[in-house]
C-alpha cells in the first residue's frame, strides 16, 4: 500500500507539472477540466522520461533519482496550486447528487469506480507478465543494477532500444521505490486513456451516461485489465493516443497554436511509449490534410504540432543513433546499416488470416471473432466494439461529427494490417475509440427503438450478455490479483500458483539473488532471463565480447566447449541457471502445452545436457532448475577429457 | 441525448440482428476456450479455498 500512495504522489507531481505546461498551451480555456487533467498528467510524464534521461546517463541510484523527484514536486507546486480545487469539488458533489437522484448514473460511476479501482490495486500484485519479465522491467533493472543507462547486449533482445518514456518511469520506481510503484504508475496512466474515451465521447456531444460508458467499455477489453495491473505499454500508448485525438479535435474547433502544440507533445509522447506510436500518428496525418485543404485550420499552427512532436523524439533517436546509427532502431535497420539483419521482422508473420483485400475487409470482424483460431488470443474479449460501435449509424444527428475519430481509427487499422504483426494487442491505440464509439452506440440505439418493448428487451438482453461476459474477466483478473496485492497471499505463493507463460521464474531467481555473493557470476540460459533473477552478474548465453553479434549478423558466434569451459572456469561461475521446459498456449482454447526443453535450442545445450543430467540440481521448479557451477564445470571438463 | 430518428431504410431490428449474428458467431468459435477456462479458474478457486 506505501507503493500505491508514492505512486499517487508522483502521479500529483507529474500532473502538476503537466498542469503549467497545458495551461500557458490553452491560455483561452478551450479544453474542459477533464481534457486538461487527462492531458496535463500525461505530458507531466515527460519530466520523469527526460530526467532520467539525462542523468541516468551519468548515475542511477537513489541520490540522483530522490534528488531528480526533488526537483519534480517543488517543480510541479505552481501548476498545483493552479488546479481550479473549489470547482473540481463542486463538480464532484453535483455528480455525487446527480446519482443518487439517477439510478442509472449511480451504476454507471458505482461500475467504473469499482473496475477502475480493482485495475489499479492490481498493480501491487508482483509482476507476473512475460513481456514486463522479459523486458519492460528487466532492462530497467539491469541498469538500477548497472548504476547508470546501459544495454544489455547478451539478451539479444532488440527491445533493449525501444522509445523510454514508460521504461524510464520503472526506473524511478525501481530506485524511488520498487516494481510495484512502476505498476501503479502505468496504472493511472491507462486510466488516463479511459478519462480520454470519456472525454472523446463528452467532446462529440454525448452525455454523461454515454461518457461513462465509454470509460467502462475502455477498460473492461481484456488486454486493458490485463495489462493495466503491469507496466506493459499498450495502454499507456492508448491513452496518449485518445487524449492526442481529443486535443486535435479541440484544436480543429480553435486553429489555436497551443493546442497544435499540446497535440503535437502528446503524439510524440505515444511514439516515445512504443514505437507504434508512429503509426498513431500517420493516422492523424489524413485529417490533419483534410483540415487544412478545407482551410478549417490553418498551416502555421497546423505545423506546429508535428514539429513539437519531433522535437521531442530527438533525444531518444541521437542516442539510438550514436549507439547503432540507425535512430529508429531496430526498425528498418537493413535501411539505416546496408547489410545488417532485419530485425523482428519474424514478429510480422505468424497472426492473421492473410493480407488480401477480403482479409482487410473481414479482420476486424475476424479478430473479435475468431481470436483463438488465428490472432493473439482471447485479447478483447466478448465482441462489445464489433457488436455495439455499428449502431452508432443510427445517431443521424451526430454520426458526422465521428467521422474525424473514425478516420484515426480506420487508418490506423489499414497501418495495422499491412505494417506490423497482426498482434490483436497492437490495436489498443484505437480501442478507447472504439469504446466511445460502441457506448454511443448504445446510446443511439436505444433512442432509435422508441418505445418498442420486445425490442428494447432483446437489445437490453444482448448489452447483459455482453458486460456479464466482460465482467468474468473483470473479475478473473481481479481474484488472480488482488489477494496477494492486499497481503493474503505471499508472493512467492502467487507467483508459483498462478500462470504465466514460461513461468516467472521466481524460485529459481531467488535463490541465486537470495546466495550469490557481491562479485560473483553466473550463467543463465533461461528462456527468458527473468526480472526476478540477478541482471548484471549474469553472462546470459553470450560473453561480453561476443554479445553484439546479433547487430550485424544472423548466425550467433561458435565458440568451441573447450573454451566455453575455460572462460567458465576463468569466471568462476557460481551456477548454471537452466530452462528446462518450455510452454505454448497458442491453440484454441489457450490451454498450456509444456515441452522438454531441446537441449539443441540452447546455447552448448548438447553439451550440457548429459552433464547436467547427472547432477542433483540446487533447486528446481517446473521449468527450470540452478545447478552448482563447479560442479557442471568439472563434468564438463571430464567430458572433454574423455574424448 | 436527443432522440435520434430511424435512418432511413435502416430499421432498429437490423441492429439487433447484427448484435444477435455477433454474440452466435463469437460464442461458436470460442465456445471451447470458455468451457477450458472456467474449468481451469475453477480449479484455481478451489486451490484457493484449500
Amino acid at each position: 500500500m506505501v507503493a500505491l500512495a508514492y505512486s499517487l504522489a508522483v502521479w500529483a507531481v507529474l500532473t502538476g507539472i503537466g498542469w503549467s505546461v497545458v495551461r500557458r498551451l490553452d491560455a483561452a480555456d478551450h479544453l474542459s477540466g477533464g481534457e486538461r487533467a487527462a492531458a496535463a498528467s500525461l505530458v507531466g510524464c515527460f519530466a520523469i522520461y527526460f530526467g532520467v534521461f539525462a542523468i541516468g546517463i551519468v548515475r542511477l541510484d537513489g541520490i540522483s533519482m530522490w534528488g531528480l523527484a526533488a526537483v519534480l514536486a517543488v517543480a510541479a507546486v505552481s501548476g498545483l496550486r493552479r488546479i481550479p480545487w473549489p470547482a473540481l469539488a463542486a463538480a464532484a458533489r453535483a455528480e455525487v447528487r446527480t446519482a443518487t437522484g439517477e439510478p442509472w448514473a449511480a451504476v454507471l460511476w458505482l461500475t467504473l469506480v469499482v473496475v477502475a479501482l480493482g485495475s489499479l490495486l492490481q498493480g501491487l500484485a508482483p509482476p507476473n507478465d512475460y513481456d514486463s519479465l522479459m523486458y519492460h522491467l528487466t532492462m530497467p533493472q539491469y541498469d538500477v543494477e548497472l548504476g547508470r543507462l546501459g544495454v544489455a547486449w547478451d539478451r539479444v533482445l532488440p527491445h533493449a532500444l525501444f522509445p523510454a518514456l514508460p521504461g524510464n518511469l520503472s526506473r524511478f520506481s525501481l530506485v524511488t521505490m520498487d516494481a510495484h510503484a512502476a505498476q501503479v504508475l502505468h496504472g493511472l496512466i491507462g486510466l488516463t486513456g479511459s478519462l480520454g474515451a470519456a472525454m472523446l465521447a463528452r467532446r462529440l456531444g454525448c452525455g454523461r451516461a454515454v461518457q461513462l460508458g465509454a470509460a467502462i467499455v475502455f477498460l473492461s477489453v481484456r488486454a486493458v485489465i490485463w495489462e493495466i495491473g503491469t507496466v506493459e505499454v499498450d495502454v499507456p500508448l492508448a491513452s496518449f493516443a485518445v487524449v492526442a485525438l481529443v486535443v486535435y479535435l479541440a484544436f480543429r474547433d480553435t486553429d489555436r497554436a497551443g493546442l497544435a502544440v499540446l497535440f503535437g507533445l502528446l503524439v510524440g509522447g505515444g511514439v516515445l511509449t512504443k514505437y507504434h506510436g508512429f503509426m498513431v500518428a500517420l493516422a492523424f496525418a489524413p485529417l490533419l490534410i483534410n483540415d487544412l485543404l478545407r482551410r478549417r485550420v490553418s498551416w502555421v499552427p497546423a505545423l506546429a504540432g508535428p514539429a513539437a512532436a519531433a522535437a521531442v523524439l530527438v533525444p531518444h533517436l541521437a542516442r539510438n543513433f550514436l549507439i547503432t546509427g540507425n535512430p529508429i532502431f531496430p526498425l528498418f535497420n537493413y535501411v539505416f546499416n546496408p547489410g545488417h539483419p532485419a530485425l523482428l521482422d519474424e514478429l510480422r508473420i505468424g497472426f492473421g488470416t492473410g493480407r488480401g483485400l477480403v482479409d482487410l475487409l473481414a479482420g476486424f470482424w475476424n479478430l473479435s471473432i475468431l481470436p483463438m483460431q488465428y490472432f493473439d488470443g482471447m485479447v478483447l474479449g466478448a465482441p462489445i466494439l464489433l457488436a455495439l460501435a455499428p449502431l452508432l449509424v443510427f445517431d443521424r444527428e451526430r454520426r458526422v461529427r465521428w467521422g474525424g475519430a473514425l478516420s484515426v481509427a480506420l487508418v490506423y487499422y489499414i497501418e495495422w494490417f499491412y505494417l506490423v504483426g497482426q498482434q490483436v494487442r497492437f490495436m489498443l491505440p484505437v480501442v478507447p475509440i472504439l469504446s466511445a464509439m460502441a457506448a454511443a452506440g448504445v446510446g443511439a440505439f436505444w433512442q432509435a427503438i422508441g418505445g418498442r418493448r420486445w425490442l428494447k428487451g432483446a437489445f437490453a438482453a444482448v448489452v447483459l450478455v455482453l458486460a456479464l461476459n466482460q465482467a468474468l474477466f473483470v473479475g478473473a483478473y481481479a481474484a488472480l490479483r488482488l489477494p496477494v496485492a492486499v497481503g493474503l497471499m505471499t508472493p512467492a505463493a502467487y507467483l508459483d500458483r498462478t500462470p504465466t507463460m514460461n513461468n516467472s521464474f521466481f524460485s529459481v531467481c531467488r535463490y541465486v539473488r537470495d546466495n550469490l555473493r557481491s562479485g560473483e557470476r553466473y550463467y543463465s540460459l533461461l528462456q527468458i532471463h527473468s526480472f526476478y533473477c540477478p541482471q548484471v552478474s549474469a553472462v546470459y548465453q553470450y560473453f561480453p565480447d561476443e554479445a553484439r553479434w546479433w547487430l550485424t549478423s544472423r548466425r550467433p558466434p561458435d565458440m568451441p566447449i573447450s573454451e566455453f569451459v575455460a572462460r567458465a572456469e576463468k569466471a568462476n561461475f557460481r551456477y548454471f541457471v537452466i530452462s528446462l521446459r518450455t510452454e505454448n498456449r497458442r491453440n484454441l482454447t489457450a490451454r498450456t502445452v509444456v515441452a522438454e526443453s531441446d537441449a539443441s535450442s540452447f546455447r552448448f545445450g548438447p553439451h550440457l545436457k548429459p552433464v547436467i543430467d547427472g547432477l542433483v540440481p540446487l533447486v528446481e521448479d517446473p521449468f527450470a532448475a540452478v545447478y552448482d557451477g563447479p560442479q557442471v564445470i568439472a563434468g564438463l571438463k571430464a567430458a572433454l577429457e574423455k574424448k | 441525448m436527443k432522440p435520434a430518428k430511424p435512418l432511413g431504410k435502416i430499421h432498429p431490428e437490423i441492429g439487433l440482428a447484427w448484435c444477435v449474428v455477433v454474440l452466435v458467431a463469437y460464442y461458436a468459435f470460442t465456445a471451447p476456450y470458455y468451457v477450458y477456462k472456467i474449468s481451469v479458474f475453477g480449479a484455481f478457486l478451489l486451490g484457493l479455498i484449500r
